[in-house]
């Protein structure tokens, strides 16, 4: 139980932190309160090993949060018609490209790594 | 009666809730990737309010608050980070090379195949963000000025994607090493990716999730340059 809490309210403190350095820098505030619990955790302010309760669930879960934004999809429907298969065929090039090249890049610099060795 | 009901906060949160649950173990029995639990239960509920005729904005009482909790998903995505932080400083350049490669592919494959095929502006800007985590691609989305909901489902189609492309992929391009395979399966298709990953290994799993989270960063730290190019060359 006390675990749970030490999860949820250090959680919420970054959140809030991040939130206002958000509202000074240019950056999202989620992303700076990302920033913070990463650097927290690097110097063992806070134990990772902690944040395996509701942490655990929410990251095993992360589907469920994107349900409600793309109910919405209903309000543009109209944008989408017509465009279906143009969508369809973009995605499948890209991710098709994005793939061979991600993966390519590391295998080359990987096989520089081993001969540098 | 029925109104009020649909109304209330927690009808959108117990829909979402239930319709989720079911849907785990619909997947969990038949474990094929179109079964995707985030999938069926979005069109199950798109269905259920179009049949019954429920207003969005009754499902979105409840929805909101779903909503409001995503800044804290991307929080937690600092854990996976730190969990994996010995590996990635042991091939940075490797890894770090990969995922901009990959980020950039994305970006501009994007914006360049929507021109050709004439695909409306704010389409575009919701299709930007499509390989990296939602949480993540939505922030891109909105700084953009893209339709949220369209930038969720491609998301998620780009993921099942990823699931059924690595294999030819790995294949005729002669992709072979584990940490190559995690990083190309987690900038292509994120989470969903990531599970599939995790079943060729270890490596591939953890390079898979660190990915995720990097392609995610870049991509966002991205957004207010492609805001200029945007307005520099009108789509």
């Amino acid at each position: 139980m006390m675990n749970l809490i030490y999860e949820i309210v250090t959680v919420l403190l970054i959140y809030l932190a991040g939130y206002g350095l958000g509202l000074v820098l240019p950056l999202p505030g989620s992303l700076m309160s990302m920033a913070i619990f990463f650097i927290l955790l690097l110097f063992r302010v806070l134990k990772s090993e902690k944040y395996t309760g509701i942490s655990k669930v929410i990251l095993g879960n992360l589907a469920f949060f994107f349900i409600p934004p793309a109910v919405k999809i209903i309000d543009s429907m109209d944008v989408l018609s017509g465009n279906i298969l143009k969508l369809i065929a973009l995605l499948i090039i890209s991710n098709l490209l994005v793939m061979a090249v991600a993966g390519k890049v590391v295998q080359i610099f990987l096989k520089k790594e081993h001969i540098d060795d | 009666m029925i109104d009020n009901i649909t109304a209330s906060p927690i009808f959108g949160l117990v829909l979402t809730g239930v319709v989720y649950f079911l849907s785990q173990l619909v997947y969990r029995k038949y474990k094929i990737p179109i079964l995707n639990p985030f999938l069926i239960s979005t069109v199950f509920i798109i269905a259920l309010l179009l049949i019954f005729d429920i207003p969005l904005t009754d499902y979105l009482q409840g929805g909101q608050w779903i909503i409001a909790a995503l800044p804290v998903t991307i929080i937690l995505l600092a854990l996976p980070l730190y969990r994996q932080i010995a590996l990635l400083l042991e091939h940075k350049f490797a890894i770090l090379a990969g995922i901009s490669a990959g980020v950039f592919t994305s970006i501009t494959s994007v914006l360049i195949l929507s021109k050709l095929f004439g695909i409306d502006e704010a389409l575009i800007k919701s299709l930007v963000p499509k390989s990296i985590t939602t949480p993540l691609g939505l922030i891109v989305s909105e700084t953009l000025g893209g339709i949220a909901s369209v930038t969720v489902i491609a998301i998620v189609v780009t993921g099942l994607m990823g699931v059924i492309i690595y294999i030819p992929v790995f294949k005729f391009l002669k992709i072979t090493h584990p940490i190559a395979q995690g990083i190309a399966i987690g900038t292509t298709s994120h989470a969903i990716g990531t599970s599939k990953a995790l079943e060729l290994g270890e490596v591939q799993g953890a390079m898979s999730s660190l990915a995720i989270v990097l392609a995610g960063i870049i991509t966002v730290i991205s957004a207010p340059l492609l805001l200029v190019i945007f307005a520099l060359f009108p789509m």
